[in-house]
């Protein structure tokens, strides 16, 4: 038995994201403000991000000591094809728009581009490295 | 929906069925019997087939999706008889249709019973209110196959297209951004096909060779083969094989440690679609090299 029932979905929870594949193809990425980055010599970038922890891990690394500048920073380093992504967003090019230029730079098939291009959005999300906004017309930002 | 000229048209094949859609649908979901297409907005095209062994009852299978609609509120099942139109389509099966209604979305579809080749297929088209182009889905009932006539069965998805010998069955796939592979199995005789892309990246820090030492483990047994560099049809390409040992004994250690005795490789660069192919066969008898060039001479990216 359950003790607590499941919330369930508003048809207005889904009213504010998007509820087709064309329509999430439509928002466009926003780098965050808090990533600095560094071009290396081969081309490819290298993201410098702060880490967020939760607010008891963060209190806890406090009393042992443990929290310094270096340990609230991480860094990734972008591939060739994702650093060519990621000089791409602008805000203003959408999820399509890069699938379209990754197809016709590298000839992938546009279900290939597609999948690897929002699996590296996605990646990219989750470490708070961008966030998305919604395609003109709509309002509000919305942030992965 | 805009279908666009039916000369436009795609093919997509997989495990024995084959069908021609509109350029813009994609396969969105794939398993070893199953397919689901979607366009720009959602799905559109479910194949779900299954080898029959014994007699087939349309009965059963109608009462399950029935069953299974009244379970799903608000969806509203029911047989019908089969639309005048789609009856030449599929004058080859015995066939039972079927329609149903949720509140947002409607299909239609049909039950497929082919006796040649012992193949049941569930197949419907999703329906929104807007899309209601019937030209779509009886153009693609008329191109549909269950079967091939010629004992090759074709394979095409994601661009990637090949023929290869009914008695080999698909036993693995996947398609991960930049390496796409199928796996098929007759007996002790593996067949393997990869798609390695794009071959500018991949080949950035050397040529195919040094690729190809670097990626091995990726192909299991085909560091056995002893690869050397190779001109095939013009493209540059690896090819390597290793042959075992005819002795009785040496075959029966063979099957013991599962190694396979007889292997051969090729792998060649397709410039033109910035792509990297490559066919892999292995077995504990000797290969039908034959049979392996015909693999390779249709195996291609479109």
């Amino acid at each position: 038995m359950r003790w607590f029932k499941r919330r369930k979905p508003s048809k207005d929870d889904f009213s504010k994201g998007p509820s087709s594949r064309s329509e999430s193809l439509a928002y466009r990425p926003v780098k965050s403000l808090e990533v600095s980055e560094e071009k290396l010599d081969s081309g490819e970038v290298v993201l410098t991000y702060p880490l967020t922890l939760r607010p008891w891990l963060l209190s806890l690394a406090t009393r042992l000591g443990l929290r310094s500048e270096e340990t609230r920073s991480r860094k990734l380093q972008l591939d060739e094809m994702g650093s060519l992504t990621w000089s791409l967003l602008d805000g203003k090019r959408a999820v399509h728009d890069l699938v379209d230029f990754v197809c016709r730079r590298y000839k992938l098939n546009r279900r290939e581009a597609e999948v690897a291009m929002t699996g590296f959005l996605r990646d990219l999300g989750k470490r708070g490295l961008i966030g998305f906004r919604a395609p003109a017309g709509e309002e509000g930002e919305k942030s992965t | 929906m805009d279908s666009g000229k039916s000369e436009l048209w795609k093919t997509v094949a997989w495990n024995g069925l084959s069908l021609r859609v509109p350029p813009q649908w994609e396969v969105s979901s794939l398993a070893t019997s199953y397919l689901r297409l979607d366009d720009e907005v959602g799905p559109v095209l479910e194949l779900k087939w299954q080898q029959i062994r014994g007699l087939f009852s349309f009965k059963t299978h109608l009462e399950k999706l029935s069953r299974l609609s009244t379970s799903t509120p608000g969806v509203d099942f029911q047989e019908i008889p089969l639309p005048h139109d789609w009856q030449q389509a599929l004058r080859n099966f015995e066939v039972q249709s079927f329609v149903w209604q949720s509140t947002e979305v409607s299909g239609k579809g049909a039950i497929l019973y082919c006796s040649e080749c012992q193949k049941a297929i569930l197949l419907q088209f999703y329906q929104k209110q807007r899309r209601g182009d019937s030209r779509i889905p009886l153009g693609i009932l008329h191109s549909f196959r269950d079967h091939s006539e010629d004992g090759m069965v074709h394979w095409a998805l994601f661009g990637l297209r090949a023929l290869i010998p009914q008695r080999f069955t698909l036993v693995r796939h996947r398609f991960h951004p930049g390496h796409y592979q199928l796996e098929f199995q007759h007996q002790k005789e593996h067949l393997h096909l990869n798609r390695w892309g794009p071959a500018d990246l991949v080949l950035k820090d050397g040529d195919l060779l040094a690729w190809f030492h670097k990626r091995c483990g990726e192909l299991n047994w085909c560091h056995a083969a002893n690869m050397r560099e190779y001109n095939y049809d013009g493209k540059p390409a690896l090819q390597g094989q290793s042959q075992g040992s005819i002795a009785a004994a040496s075959r029966l250690w063979a099957r013991m440690t599962r190694k396979l005795p007889y292997i051969w490789v090729r792998i060649w660069h397709l410039a033109s679609r910035n792509h990297i192919l490559g066919v892999a066969a292995g077995g504990l008898k000797p290969l039908n090299e034959q049979m392996l060039e015909e693999v390779c001479s249709n195996y291609e990216m479109v």
